[in-house]
């Protein structure tokens, strides 16, 4: 089922290449920012595995609002089965196959600023679970916004700051650091990266299926209401 | 319907095998005839049944059910044809996918096409795979929405004659469209106008209810044979004394023809204005 976003991501493997040269650049640079601060090198491998998840999410809320504004999502909901479960196959698979294809591309940096620990790799997995399932919500906000782009924007901002690609979380102030460990965002890129720098925390990994199980609700929730919401007047 | 009512007191049933053409001008209430019989949009008032249940409560009739948008892909634009329909085919839960595509794609003659991405397709030839794509998992009843929108005329017919052929072999087929032409194969039409059902009958009832003659005459002597003359008889008009006055004229060539689908949609939509 994942074999049609294969399909689409290497057919795109120039979009891939650019965004990881594009990744590895910032990467370098946030690490070497913190790496100078903290005199700590390992920040260099942290941001840039932090990243390279982070870059390669599934960006599912623009198509879904697409999908609904253009009306198209009519061709979606006259085939079996739930919204969520279509889509998640086809962006899983376009995640994954960006992912590995960015792990390849990134690989000299790793013998630059030492090797990841590749066992919490599946980790990354569970990052892409949890982005998707919160942009796929923000993207079924269409079925009752008409343009859900400034949300969307806000709302990677938040993103970008509280899953840690920019700030390693450890470093957020009182109750910036409070908000960062009820928030989902950690998992998206903080926790599989702290994990693969050597620093796992299995109750992490709890807490983050958890996080799954309860986005896939608010998902389903509301693309029930949402659907029923979308009314897309014809000829 | 909403906010504003797009249907109003339509009441539709349609048999098993039937070939059943839905026909509007725009904005008349097709489509959202269409997306209510689907499921998609959800009524204020009445109800829909679809194979015996009620689409907005429960999705399972949508595995007995193929439907093709002219106007949006079923299909990913960078994925080959074959991937795409194996993917839907597998929604479905088809088994024997391989040998169902082959055997859809040989009867379209679309085999080529398979290997293909749909972006380098003409329309012609992925408006086949959408037909393709509808057909996987052998539905019972095909949906179309303006499939035949953009097609030329070789695409046309071909399209609409295999659509004959699925109809013939059992399947029950509504075809929604703003082309008449569309409704030849058709064994009942409605038309709707402003969101209501303004006929429900056989194509052969649709022409009845107009019912003046329009006779075509070739002035070939003592004219020159420049000129062609189109006349219309008033309803209640003899054709016969017709005939008989020009021959007596001289005018020997001439045709006598029946009103179009067209000319009756024309006469329909002027009475609902």
């Amino acid at each position: 089922m994942i074999y049609i976003g294969v399909r689409e991501a290497l057919a795109n493997w120039q979009a891939t290449i650019i965004r990881s040269l594009h990744m590895a650049f910032l990467g370098y640079l946030i690490g070497y920012f913190w790496f100078t601060v903290t005199g700590d090198r390992s920040y260099m491998l942290y941001v840039i595995v932090a990243e390279l998840v982070m870059f390669n999410r599934a960006r599912v809320s623009w198509e879904v609002s697409k999908l609904i504004r253009t009306g198209r999502l009519d061709v979606w909901l006259t085939r079996p089965g739930s919204l969520y479960s279509k889509l998640f196959s086809i962006f899983m698979g376009r995640v994954v196959t960006g992912y590995f294809l960015s792990l390849l591309l990134v690989f000299p940096m790793f013998l630059l600023f030492g090797m990841p620990n590749f066992w919490y790799l599946p980790l990354a997995l569970l990052a892409f679970v949890v982005e998707y399932s919160f942009s796929v919500t923000v993207g079924y906000l269409s079925f009752w916004v008409g343009d859900t782009q400034p949300f969307r924007f806000v709302v990677d901002k938040i993103k970008f700051l509280f899953s840690g690609v920019v700030v390693p979380l450890e470093f957020f102030p009182g109750w910036l650091a409070f908000l960062s460990k009820v928030l989902p965002f950690r998992f998206m890129a903080y926790v599989p990266a702290k994990a693969m720098v050597g620093q796992f925390n299995p109750i992490d990994l709890l807490i983050g299926l958890l996080w799954v199980a309860f986005l896939y609700v608010v998902a389903l929730v509301v693309e029930k209401k949402g659907v029923k919401k979308y009314e897309m007047v014809g000829g | 319907m909403g906010v504003f009512s797009v249907l109003r007191g339509v009441s539709l049933r349609v048999k098993k095998r039937e070939f059943l053409g839905v026909v509007g001008p725009n904005g008349s209430g097709k489509s959202t005839l269409l997306r209510s019989i689907l499921g998609i949009v959800t009524p204020d008032e009445g109800s829909v049944k679809v194979l015996g249940k009620d689409p907005f409560k429960d999705r399972s009739f949508l595995k007995e059910v193929g439907v093709v948008f002219g106007n949006k892909s079923g299909l990913w634009p960078y994925v080959p044809v074959r991937d795409s329909l194996k993917y839907i085919a597998s929604l479905y839960g088809v088994r024997d996918a391989d040998s169902r595509i082959k055997r859809i794609s040989e009867e379209l003659d679309a085999s080529p096409l398979l290997s293909r991405l749909p972006r380098e397709l003409s329309l012609g030839q992925r408006m086949k795979c959408e037909l393709m794509a509808a057909l996987v998992h052998d539905p019972s009843l095909l949906i179309l929405d303006e499939p035949t929108m953009g097609l030329d005329v070789a695409a046309r017919e071909s399209f609409l004659q295999y659509l004959s052929l699925m109809n013939e072999r059992g399947k029950t087929i509504v075809l929604v469209s703003h082309v008449i032409g569309d409704m030849d194969r058709s064994s009942r039409i409605v038309v709707m106008g402003n969101g209501r059902l303004v006929f429900d009958g056989t194509p052969k009832e649709l022409k009845a209810i107009v019912n003046y003659r329009t006779i075509i005459l070739h002035l070939s002597e003592p004219f020159g044979g420049k000129y062609v003359v189109k006349t219309r008889l008033k309803e209640g008009a003899s054709v016969d004394d017709a005939l008989k006055l020009f021959s007596s004229k001289g005018i020997k060539d001439f045709e006598v023809r029946l009103p179009s689908i067209e000319d009756v949609l024309v006469h329909l939509y002027r009475g609902m204005k």
